[in-house]
């Protein structure tokens, strides 16, 4: 006998009942000595505990990477990550970026040209010729 | 050399007040509005803008440096509700009650007077980046042209009352498209322009259509009055 | 104190000099240009001389720029409801 899942009846979709932001974590690294890393230590120092507190849903992180430039590297829900490299960026160009990777979803960026994507099915059914009637001749 | 370095880590560890907003975006009224500053009073639990928008600020009045422009909100206010009772046609009262029965609806939602056909659930890429909202507000999209199930529809002239219909999107984040180059070549001459353009927009996905019964229609008329 | 609200609907290419004069000295540059002017005897002359081009309406107050861009801008459609902790 073929063990079979139990069957779904929804599909689940973020946003609809709860919301979990899809940012999950995101790892700011520096490196002490390179001028590169400068804006960013400046950060971390005074801006990063106010955007941590401001963002209580994601896990925050901070570690060195001696002898590279800067980083932020986003981990999303989905499973892919983003990094921007902020090398000689300031204090605010860097939040901006924190911003940029916690309103991301995580997917690869593409060229939507259809504003509404919906899983759910066509609400008025396909148009059928042999019903409602019909036409009279 | 060393006494530049002291100088930047002095610059560094202080806290500078540069950084701090100035003190007119301070009041609760900026706050909410603001998605670059950070704030860290945050409330426990969602705020519910309703009740922000009726107690007016009355330390942001006192605090306020004169102002040339009345400062706009980035986001619009919930609106007054409306006093006078819908006026609902007798078919429209006699169908609504079996629309809403019916399983799935779908809404023609108008934002900035364009068109998103919609069903619960369903995502929306809106062609801009909407300003001062972060991912996890709930907005409530409340002009709409039409709204229906599997045989029937209701019509607006041109908008529904915004009393029949709840419609909720629920704010998701904001996604780019990929950078765009345009190479920019005028005749008999050798120069190229290239120019480059990476928009924002932002994500929004229908939480909740939920179509009123006659009694909440009516009822919500009468007891503003 | 009445006005007319003038709106230009056809566009004065290809008219005789004189009634381009008229729609220049209306302010008309272009289709869908609004004005203003009190209701006169001389801006109701000028008004007949162009009346083929332009659409007229008696309005008690004169708009400014600011309130016509305002009267064509569409509603937004939606508002805050919950906002998240921010």
């Amino acid at each position: 006998m073929v063990v079979q899942a139990i069957r779904k009846a929804t599909t689940g979709q973020n946003g609809v009942g709860a919301f979990i932001l899809q940012c999950k974590r995101l790892d700011f690294h520096y490196c002490d000595w390179a001028g590169s890393s400068k804006g960013m230590n400046t950060f971390l120092r005074n801006s990063l505990s106010k955007f941590a507190a401001a963002n209580p849903a994601v896990e925050i992180t901070v570690s060195p990477r001696p002898s590279r430039h800067p980083i932020i590297k986003g981990t999303y829900i989905n499973g892919r990550e983003k990094a921007i490299c902020v090398r000689n960026l300031t204090k605010e160009q860097i939040l901006q970026k924190a911003e940029l990777l916690r309103d991301a979803n995580g997917e690869k960026l593409k060229k939507v040209t259809k504003p509404v994507k919906s899983i759910n099915e066509s609400v008025r059914g396909v148009w059928s010729p042999y019903h409602d009637g019909g036409i009279h001749v | 050399m060393l006494s530049r370095t002291i100088r930047r880590s002095i610059l560094d560890t202080r806290v500078p007040t540069s950084a701090l907003p100035p003190t007119f975006l301070l009041p609760n009224r900026a706050r909410y509005f603001n998605s670059t500053t950070q704030h860290v009073d945050t409330p426990p639990e969602s705020i519910y803008i309703s009740q922000l928008a009726t107690s007016p600020p009355a330390e942001a009045a006192e605090t306020v440096t004169p102002v040339r422009r009345p400062i706009r909100p980035k986001v619009p206010l919930p609106p007054a509700p409306i006093s006078e009772p819908v006026a609902l046609d007798a078919s429209v009262k006699e169908l609504l009650p079996l629309l809403a029965a019916q399983p799935s609806h779908y809404i023609s939602a108008h934002i900035h007077a364009k068109p998103y056909l919609v069903t619960a659930g369903d995502t929306v890429r809106l062609p801009f980046h909407m300003p001062g909202v972060v991912p996890g507000d709930v907005l409530r999209l409340n002009r709409a042209s039409s709204l229906g199930s599997r045989d029937y529809t209701l019509k607006g002239t041109p908008y529904l009352d915004e009393r029949i219909f709840e419609c909720r999107a629920r704010v998701m984040g904001t996604e780019a498209e990929p950078m765009r180059t345009k190479e920019k070549k005028k005749r008999r001459n050798r120069r190229i322009n290239t120019v480059k353009s990476k928009h924002k927009f932002t994500i929004l996905r229908i939480a909740e259509l939920k179509i009123n019964s006659l009694e909440d229609i009516e009822g919500s008329g009468t007891e503003s009055v | 104190m009445s006005f007319f609200r003038i709106t230009l609907t056809r566009s004065g290419i290809g008219m005789p000099k004189r009634t381009q004069g008229v729609l220049k000295a209306l302010g008309l540059r272009h289709r869908m240009a609004t004005v203003f002017y009190p209701v006169t005897p001389e801006v109701a002359g000028q008004i007949m001389r162009v009346k083929e081009l332009v659409t007229v309406q008696e309005v008690d107050k004169a708009l400014t720029k600011e309130e016509l861009r305002a009267e064509r801008r569409p509603e937004a459609g939606f508002y805050l409801e919950t906002a998240a902790p921010r």
